[in-house]
């Protein structure tokens, strides 16, 4: 059992062991005690600050004292502000999406038709593809990278 | 007054929302400055002495090299190394370039206008990148440790992607480089990841692997079209420089191909000329940034390929017909 222990300490147990542990841990004070003792020594290990003795009873009497809350109160009324920002954050994104659309028609306009590339993949790939890729890098610049690799999957698309 | 303040916090945060659009759109430098900058850049990568590690992203592959560069002499000499794949190394003293690639395949390398390397892929002639081009300054950023200005060459029409350069502030040499892809996406990159500027250990210049030496072109290409005979040539795209034609043969090809390469000092396309192939389809494809588009018309085949946009591969292939 404590190599299971061990393992999971780890994060190599596996998960379907994981509820066959956890109650072998229930009834088995002492895994829980080694369990501690672990976790105390390899905080010492890694330099973490360690806390004082008793600190889980402790910890476990203060959480169970402490009420349940069932749904949180709500703490504020809203503000006229936040009323008005809904309306307000409206008014700029439109305005933003606005300035945007004339900026793109104002800067697009003198270019050339889009080519519409179809990006739909046909399944049989040209070899000749390559060789053209590899032609091409050859010539053009960085002869240290190893482009052929890189272009090795080139997929073939068509358009309309 | 505090209560009110906290009240207006959200109104503010909205509003700085807003700031950093018009920042941005705020900064294009005009021709001279951008020049300046470019010119520095050029310069900071020739004349300064630096060594360091940078890494190069292309597609699925990252790739690590160490650089060594004395510029403060009067013989530029630089020595560049692959750390990870295939051992490849590369030398240059002045204009002689030596390399080792795993390869034997022939090399020859256009120093002065496409073949050049980060951080000195910037052409010589910085000025006629911004006849395609213009300069935005972006922001600083810190990269490799040091403070940097980032900016971004913008095309000018829709031919070319861009490229953001991050200039170190101290030195003018380019750090960082990316070249963006369609809907501005990152698709290829440089970064140094440590960076020491100043006097260099000159055992570090000493080549570790058998380098042959490589035939270097000194090619700034001409603005007019080419004579290709059998075809008609007119109407390339705008800022293309036809940098020369190589006649060759491919894998699974029984005639030869010829090759056009054409560049605007950043980026460089490959146009193949062939006669018709029966099974071949027509029209774009890509991969990254990398655009083909095939066209065929009287018996005759063009291919067009290169780190542009779909637009640039099409237009260069509508300038190419077959003479009846």
């Amino acid at each position: 059992m404590k190599e299971k222990l061990s393992a999971l300490m780890d994060g190599e147990l596996a998960t379907s062991e994981l509820d066959a542990l956890m109650a072998e841990m229930r009834r088995n004070p002492e895994l829980i005690h080694d369990w501690q003792c672990w976790h105390q020594a390899s905080d010492s290990l890694q330099e973490h600050p360690l806390l004082s003795p008793q600190f889980m009873t402790r910890f476990s009497a203060r959480l169970a004292a402490e009420p349940t809350v069932v749904a949180p109160q709500r703490l504020k009324r809203s503000s006229v502000i936040k009323k008005l920002l809904v309306p307000l954050t409206a008014v700029a994104s439109i305005a933003f999406v606005g300035v945007a659309v004339w900026q793109s028609n104002a800067t697009f306009n003198a270019q050339p038709a889009m080519v519409a590339v179809q990006s739909v993949k046909v399944s049989n790939k040209v070899p000749a593809v390559r060789a053209y890729l590899a032609a091409h890098s050859q010539e053009s610049g960085n002869v240290l990278a190893e482009r052929d690799i890189v272009y090795a999957d080139f997929g073939v698309e068509s358009v309309r | 007054m505090a209560d009110l303040l906290n009240r207006l916090r959200p109104l503010v945060f909205c509003v700085s929302l807003f700031l950093p659009v018009s920042a941005w759109a705020g900064s294009e430098l005009n021709n001279a400055d951008a020049a300046i900058v470019l010119n520095k850049m050029v310069a900071a990568a020739k004349h300064n002495d630096f060594q360091g590690l940078f890494t190069h992203l292309h597609g699925d592959s990252t790739e690590t090299f160490r650089i060594v560069h004395v510029g403060s002499e009067s013989v530029e000499i630089e020595r560049r190394e692959s750390l990870d794949g295939p051992r490849r190394e590369y030398f240059r003293k002045g204009d002689q370039v030596s390399i080792y690639l795993p390869s034997k395949r022939a090399v020859s390398l256009d120093r002065r206008f496409s073949s050049k390397l980060f951080p000195q892929h910037l052409p010589e002639n910085a000025e006629s990148v911004l006849l395609n081009y213009k300069l935005k300054r972006v922001g600083m950023e810190r990269v490799a440790g040091l403070n940097t200005q980032m900016y971004e060459l913008q095309p000018r029409d829709a031919y070319r992607f861009p490229l953001r350069l991050w200039m170190h502030v101290e030195s003018g040499l380019i750090l960082k480089s990316e070249r963006l892809g369609p809907s501005s996406q990152a698709v290829e990159l440089f970064v140094f990841s440590s960076l020491v500027m100043g006097k260099v250990d000159r055992a570090l210049l000493v080549p570790i692997n058998p380098l042959r030496p490589v035939v270097i072109e000194s090619n700034q290409g001409v603005a007019s079209a080419p004579l290709e005979p059998a075809w008609q040539i007119e109407r390339l795209p705008h800022g293309f420089r036809f940098l020369k034609s190589i006649k060759r043969s491919l894998i699974d090809k029984e005639m030869p191909v010829v090759q056009h390469l054409y560049s605007d000092g950043l980026v460089t396309v490959s146009v193949f000329l062939e006669p018709a192939v029966v099974e071949v389809k027509e029209g774009a494809s890509h991969q990254g940034a990398m655009h083909m588009y095939v066209r065929q018309t009287n018996g005759k085949m063009v291919t067009v390929l290169g780190e542009v946009p779909p637009e640039a591969v099409k237009a260069f292939a509508l300038a190419f017909n077959p003479i009846k």
